[in-house]
């Protein structure tokens, strides 16, 4: 998104139909549906009550610009005083006790604990002479015969090379998260490996390469500081080549009984296997059984892209299952994808010679190879006291026997994944949205979440094929709150929920797969005084990070790392600021996250966490400029990108952007979009270099626009109109490539819903399906709009760093 | 052992390191064997029967790489490999049965 806009005094309705007449909800129903009696339990109070005039209400005003404001002056920036706040808790302090809720069948629960965790080892036979001659000689002769292979081979030891030497570092950020897709290919059917095993294997992967593996523990001590976290995760595909919604994992039955890996015949269809899925977007996993008790073998980057991956002996996968002794802990797979990341073998491969190398630093000069379970010291090559790593997971011992890699092998993972493998794990899927009422844990899956009359929180869900409990029903899940519930999903069937309480302390409930934490209706006890709805984001697995603004304006942040609460289950980190907006929290990768928030001047103001600190400081905000009149909004669709929207003093919208390099059109200035715009602008992605913009007009129709990668549609200004009488700020989401869903509430307070299935709008354009329910929250709650906060002396802080990372142009 | 000239071998056979000794590499029927799980690849010399022997060995990412040599025969069980590319080599047949195939090569 490059282009420059220069503002003009268009409004929204320059471009849009804006004389529809009627919202026409879906298959007639109306707000005189009421949720599903026979499920009494689910209703929300006052389903039954609700009468709305549909026909009248849902009569548009017609949409006229109201007098648009052809720019967006900056502000000035207000007062300099920092409201940078003592110690790690929120001021309003310790607000442990029982939150007091009245009504609505269930109060808080107390604290109890935090989310789930995820739980989850001589010298024998030597290399002949003949073998690893012939190998080095045949490998020689590749790259002989085929001067393109030998040319991307060299360009990718270059590239590990300035890696290895310190030259270059890791582009990559945070963690890196790469989707695998598991071809199943078995003969017997003993060999058709279960969800489970594969399960299995993917936790071994991530543990292995994160350095979590608990039995990295028998390292050596003079290895121990050696052994890294590569910061490489893996998970299943969950989308496919096609857009499509996946369970990473396909098989079939051959007829092959086993595979040789002399003609890599699993990979292909034609010769009874599968064929790979794209190898820029995939690591492509086979699971077959192998000829001559094989256990796997791999390929290094630079091949052919139709076998690029891994194959792995279906007795030596995963944990589980057929996995059997001594290759049952799922090490083939970790040796095997340490090759397809374009590691060596840490003897060298010459055989029991000292002159190989594995183009790593930091592993000794190792002979020959090492299997079974060797004890230490093993020394060759001169390499005492310590002896070979044999215990590195590119030696070829048993799986009980390898537990680590090396920093040296990590840079050189993490130069092909900066070079040959750049597009693996950036996929639209490895960016998390923020967190909304609305989410989505994977393909074709929602879950939302609003507040009935009672303001007990409700809960509703699309399966893939129906809506849980029904179409118009909710599952009570207690509480009486006082915020929009805020939703997070970190994984696979995860749900993390936020909502304060009426003692205004923040409470926290969570999906682990089967059960909700605490329970149902109860809630965790997280403490502070907040003032309007949490935020929450999550840059990784088990990772998340909770934002709430303070009763003096402040910003607040707590995180989850997987194992507990920071700075403590009820504490607060200061982030100073004095803020009028509510936060909006995005992560565009790994162990990456950006805050923007407005000042006390209007103006947008934006801070960030790079990995390893809070630029431009931990109280400091950065100036956007701008005079905003809604909480930003701000969506990632791609590594190192950030489009940020907010609407102006005319009612405008108006975006500005970080392209990776620079904030456009300028530091302070914003792109006008146009339109005259009631609340807060809703922004998705479903794709790289993808936007979608949904506002409410002063028709209260739903609006929306898009960027399709080189142009945004209807028009720069212009808008598509959607129809409808919205009461809500739009709630979209994205759980798949083209795919959209839109949530508003209507006049009768009812849920509705929209949908774009990659090819047309259902129920239509202008119509919407009828989801039941009185809510009573779901737009910004109160606190979140745009009110000055009573201190004046409080001011966003004059902390903009004097040459802050991001100004750089 | 036999000093006999024997029949020049056929088939695809994969070496059986376990069962090595000092008297050569031993190969087994690559089909019809069941090797013990190896995370070391295995060898493989498989035979034409037209005087070509394609010889596979485990490679520094565990995919074996293959290549072809040309069989000339010396007498005694002894065959010289060519290869375009590669200097050329020396492969004695030790031994030969239908379940075993001892070598020695370079």
């Amino acid at each position: 998104m490059s282009a420059k806009q220069t503002k003009g005094a268009i409004s929204m309705s320059d471009d849009c139909a804006c004389d529809g007449p009627a919202i026409s909800s879906q298959n007639g129903s109306s707000a005189l549906d009421v949720a599903d009696k026979s499920d009494a339990m689910y209703a929300m109070p006052n389903d039954g009550s609700v009468v709305a005039s549909k026909t009248e209400e849902f009569g548009m005003p017609g949409l006229n610009g109201g007098g648009a404001v052809d720019a967006m002056p900056d502000g000035a920036m207000a007062g300099p005083e920092a409201a940078d706040g003592a110690g790690d808790r929120m001021p309003g302090g310790n607000m442990d006790g029982p939150a007091g809720p009245n009504g609505g069948g269930s109060g808080f629960g107390g604290g109890s604990g935090g989310g789930s965790g995820d739980n989850n080892g001589n010298g024998g036979a030597k290399t002949p002479i003949v073998r690893r001659c012939a190998t080095m000689d045949v490998h020689r002769r590749l790259l002989a015969t085929e001067p393109e292979y030998a040319r991307i081979r060299d360009q990718i030891e270059i590239q590990a090379q300035r890696y290895e030497t310190g030259e270059r570092s890791s582009e990559r950020t945070g963690i890196t998260r790469i989707p695998v897709v598991v071809h199943v290919v078995w003969n017997t059917a003993a060999q058709n490996v279960s969800n489970a095993q594969i399960a299995s294997q993917i936790d071994v992967l991530n543990r292995d390469f994160r350095r979590t593996n608990p039995d990295v523990s028998t390292t050596p001590a003079p290895f121990l500081p050696l052994a890294t976290d590569s910061r490489i995760e893996f998970f299943l595909a969950t989308i496919d080549p096609h857009g499509a919604p996946t369970t990473g994992i396909e098989r079939r039955q051959s007829s092959v009984a086993a595979f040789s890996a002399n003609n890599d015949g699993v990979k292909s269809v034609a010769t009874g296997g599968m064929n790979a899925w794209p190898q820029e977007h995939y690591l492509n996993m086979w699971v077959a059984p192998l000829q001559s008790g094989l256990l796997g073998y791999a390929q290094f980057p630079g091949g052919p892209a139709h076998t690029d991956g891994v194959v792995i002996q279906f007795s030596a996968f995963g944990t589980s299952g057929t996995a059997a002794a001594p290759f049952n802990l799922g090490r083939t797979a970790t040796h095997e994808v340490g090759h397809w990341l374009n590691l060596n073998h840490i003897w060298g491969d010459d055989g029991t010679g000292c002159s190989g190398t594995d183009n790593v630093a930091d592993t000794p000069n190792q002979a020959g190879y090492n299997d079974g379970a060797p004890s230490f010291p093993h020394v060759s090559c001169g390499n005492g006291p310590n002896g070979d790593m044999f215990m590195n997971y590119m030696d070829y011992v048993n799986d009980r026997a390898m537990v680590m890699f090396t920093a040296g092998q990590v840079a050189r993972m993490h130069a092909c994944l900066d070079g040959i493998r750049n597009t693996i794990g950036m996929s639209a899927g490895a960016i998390r949205p923020s967190s909304s009422p609305v989410v989505a844990w994977g393909p074709n899956r929602i879950d939302e979440f609003v507040l009935g009359t009672d303001r007990a929180l409700y809960h509703k869900w699309w399966n893939g094929s129906a809506w849980g409990p029904s179409v118009t029903g909710y599952e009570n899940m207690g509480g009486v709150c006082t915020s929009v519930p805020q939703a997070v999903s970190w994984g696979p069937n995860r749900l993390d929920v936020f909502v304060t309480g009426t003692d205004s302390a923040l409470y926290h409930k969570w999906w682990n797969g089967s059960a909700w934490g605490p329970s149902v209706t109860g809630y965790e006890n997280m403490g502070g005084a907040c003032l309007g709805d949490p935020r929450i984001v999550s840059w990784g697995p088990n990772r998340l990070d909770v934002f709430v603004l303070g009763t003096n304006h402040a910003l607040y942040h707590k995180w989850w790392n997987g194992s507990s609460w920071g700075p403590s289950l009820t504490g607060y980190e200061n982030m100073g600021g004095v803020c009028v907006g509510q936060p909006e929290i995005v992560s565009w990768g790994p162990n990456r996250l950006d805050v923007f928030v407005i000042g006390t001047d209007r103006a947008l103001y934006h801070k960030w966490w790079d990995g390893a600190n809070w630029g431009p400081s931990l109280t400091g905000y950065e100036r956007l400029g701008g005079v905003c009149t809604s909480a930003p909004r701000a969506v990632a669709w791609g590594e190192n990108r950030l489009d940020v929207f907010v609407t102006g003093t005319d009612g405008a919208l108006y975006h500005k952007w970080w392209d990776g390099a620079n904030w456009g059109p300028s530091v302070t200035g914003f792109e006008r979009m146009g339109g005259v715009c009631i609340g807060q602008p809703e922004a998705v992605s479903w794709g790289p270099n993808r936007l979608d913009l949904f506002v409410v007009g002063t028709d209260s129709a739903l609006y929306h626009k898009w960027w399709d990668g080189s142009a945004w549609g209807p028009s720069l200004t212009g808008y598509e109109y959607m129809g409808g009488v919205c009461t809500s700020q739009p709630r979209a989401i994205a759980w798949g490539p083209n795919r959209l869903d839109v949530f508003v509430t209507g006049t009768d307070s009812a849920l509705y819903h929209k949908w774009w299935n990659g090819a047309a709008w259902g129920p239509s354009v202008t119509g919407y399906e009828y989801m039941g329910g009185v809510i009573t929250a779901f737009k910004q709650s109160a606190p979140a709009a745009l009110e000055a906060p009573v201190q004046p002396n409080y001011a966003m802080p004059s902390t903009v760093a004097s040459s802050p990372p991001m100004l750089n142009s | 052992m036999s000093a006999m000239e024997q029949t020049a071998p056929s088939g695809s056979w994969t070496h059986s390191f376990e069962e090595d000794g000092s008297d050569g590499t031993l190969y087994r029927p690559t089909q019809g064997f069941s090797f013990p799980p190896s995370r070391r690849g295995r060898e493989t010399l498989e035979f034409d029967g037209a005087g070509q022997v394609r010889i596979g060995t485990p490679g520094p990412d565990d995919r074996p790489r293959l290549s072809s040599w040309t069989m000339t025969s010396q007498g005694a069980n002894r065959y010289r490999l060519e290869n375009g590319g590669m200097p050329a080599q020396m492969l004695e047949i030790v031994e030969s049965a239908p379940d075993k195939l001892k070598v020695r090569l370079g």
